[in-house]
């Protein structure tokens, strides 16, 4: 049966022009409009894992750069997984993806101009606790094998993602494919992990912890508390 | 592609038909002719542009236009937004439902008759929500673009209260007295049909002398002044024009066309600057004017102002309407 009181909310975010929507709608199956996102773009996923179905929302945010100052607003909520887009023919979305991880982290708060060292954009990093997916499109637009650009920050290790590639605009091809297993596998992945969140933190609260001992539950609060529930 | 060159430069051509600047002294391919039709195009841009700039630039700079929105305004709004988001995903997990549905309907074996019912009436509710989806999407979308413009306006409003806003301030007042010496000029010489004969900058000189009393060599600093100024003027022009061409560009272009746009650019960039020559010639004293008219050819000097002065009025008091009426009808408070 389909659980419908549960949501399971996954952010898409990467630079503009990269195909978030043509990602999102290649997903969720459906028909693409061919123009930049304004705002944001919600589309809902039914998931069929082995014991039940889910429905997973998809929140792609637009990335262009005239809108920044109020994408903040998007980023604030409550998110389950995130998925970070680049296009494989430009290396600069490649590196930018760090930037937007970090916009993340940062939940937008603090303006992105504002310079903090490397150990602290690693720590910060390490600190996004939620699954995360890297996702190279525009696969048909290589004209050699793919050779994936090399990071040389140093900084993609922190984030600890998964790695795919795809086509974004060959529905056909995509149905069944090797690239349609390891999304619906990342997305078993975000359930388990919200399960366990969610059983942690049920845990936590039945039998509070005392204040001594170091106790995973405060990792978890902080993580659960970021976020506005709207 | 050689056909198309022939039919922009025919365009060319003819665009400078109707305007006094046939010489029958010179032939057809004589520098002049080339310089005058350049010049026509690019005066045209010019005036347009400074007058539009003329008149947009106090209103930016001025804290006396700015909205007024407050924190609570902005958080409203975006509460709408991302109450009108929840409501779109909720549908649309709806509309999967009923999709869902129908596909395990119409495997199972009923009559045909409740079969086709039920179907239609399946086809109808996903139409529906089809529709209220768009409409929400829509929606989310205006509200989106609002609270980018709120934001813009508080960057503005706080800007306006460091040093930096202040001094924008106080330069929009100046430039609304420039606007209006610059508006009443271009009318008499409209009216009384007459080019100045002496620059600006010798005359300013000649009345501060008199003036306040100076005893210096008018002369040679006019000459030095002015060159200065002029070349301050041209090379902010230029900025501004490279400025909003930029804007032009990344507005339109596409992965097709960024190439015949970029081409295109380059051209008026080129115009643009002859023209700016052109007419910087009144703002120079008498003895660096000849140089000019030696390199540009024998051309009606006059006729360019003439015509810069005509388009520069148009310019500037259709952009005071536009920003007039739009001022007026915006439903937001000012201060």
């Amino acid at each position: 049966m389909v659980d419908t009181t549960e949501k399971i909310r996954i952010l898409v975010l990467g630079d503009s022009g990269v195909g978030k929507t043509s990602l999102v709608n290649l997903i969720s199956n459906t028909n693409s409009k061919p123009c930049w996102t304004v705002g944001c773009n919600v589309e809902v996923v039914l998931h069929e894992s082995r014991d039940n179905s889910e429905f997973i929302e998809l929140w792609d945010v637009g990335g262009s750069s005239v809108h920044e100052n109020s994408r903040a607003v998007f980023l604030r909520g409550n998110y389950h997984a995130l998925i970070l887009v680049h296009d494989l023919t430009n290396s600069k979305s490649y590196t930018n993806m760090i930037k937007w991880a970090l916009e993340f982290a940062q939940r937008g708060e603090t303006p992105a101009r504002r310079r903090i060292s490397r150990e602290a954009e690693s720590t910060l990093l390490k600190s996004i606790e939620i699954p995360k997916l890297i996702v190279g499109t525009k696969q048909d637009h290589l004209w050699s094998r793919s050779r994936y650009t090399t990071d040389r920050t140093g900084l993609m290790t922190d984030l600890n993602a998964q790695i795919i590639s795809v086509n974004c605009l060959d529905n056909i091809q995509y149905k069944g494919s090797y690239q349609q297993q390891q999304i619906a596998n990342f997305f078993d992945q975000v359930i388990k992990h919200k399960k366990n969140a969610s059983n942690k933190f049920n845990r936590a609260f039945r039998s509070p912890t005392p204040a001594s001992s170091p106790s995973p539950s405060s990792s978890i609060f902080s993580t659960l508390d970021l976020g506005f529930n709207f | 592609c050689f056909l198309s060159w022939v039919v922009y430069f025919y365009c060319f051509w003819k665009f400078g038909d109707p305007f006094p600047i046939m010489n029958p002294k010179q032939g057809i391919f004589s520098i002049e002719q080339m310089i005058s039709r350049v010049g026509v195009i690019g005066v045209t841009l010019m005036a347009i542009l400074s007058g539009f700039g003329a008149v947009n630039c106090p209103y930016t700079y001025m804290d006396y236009f700015a909205r007024v929105v407050t924190a609570t305004d902005v958080n409203n709004l975006e509460k709408r937004m991302l109450q009108t988001l929840e409501m779109i995903a909720n549908k649309k997990k709806k509309l999967l439902l009923e999709e869902r549905k129908v596909t395990s309907q119409t495997s199972e074996k009923e009559g045909w008759w409740a079969r086709l019912t039920s179907s239609l009436r399946t086809n109808e509710t996903l139409a529906l929500l089809s529709d209220e989806i768009g409409s929400l999407e829509e929606l989310s979308r205006q509200l989106y673009l609002e609270i980018v413009d709120m934001n813009y306006a508080r960057e503005r409003l706080a800007m306006s209260k460091t040093l930096l806003g202040q001094y924008f301030n106080f330069t929009g007042h100046i430039f609304t007295g420039y606007l209006a010496y610059k508006i009443f000029m271009c009318t008499v010489n409209i009216v009384f049909d007459r080019v100045g004969k002496k620059d600006p900058i010798s005359r300013g000189l000649e009345i501060s002398a008199d003036w306040l009393g100076f005893k210096f060599d008018a002369q040679f600093w006019a000459q030095h002044l002015s060159f200065i100024i002029v070349g301050v003027i041209i090379v902010c022009s230029i900025r501004g024009l490279l400025i909003n061409l930029i804007k032009w560009f990344y507005a339109i272009s596409s992965a097709k066309s960024s190439n015949l746009l970029v081409l295109l650019l380059a051209q008026i960039m080129g115009m643009y600057f002859v023209s700016c020559v052109l007419l910087m010639r009144m703002n120079l004293p008498p003895d660096y004017r000849v140089i000019i008219t030696e390199v540009l050819g024998d051309i009606h000097f006059n006729f360019y102002h003439r015509w810069f002065d005509v388009i520069f009025l148009v310019s500037a008091v259709s952009t005071m309407g536009v920003l007039y009426v739009s001022h007026q009808t915006s439903p937001d408070k000012y201060h």
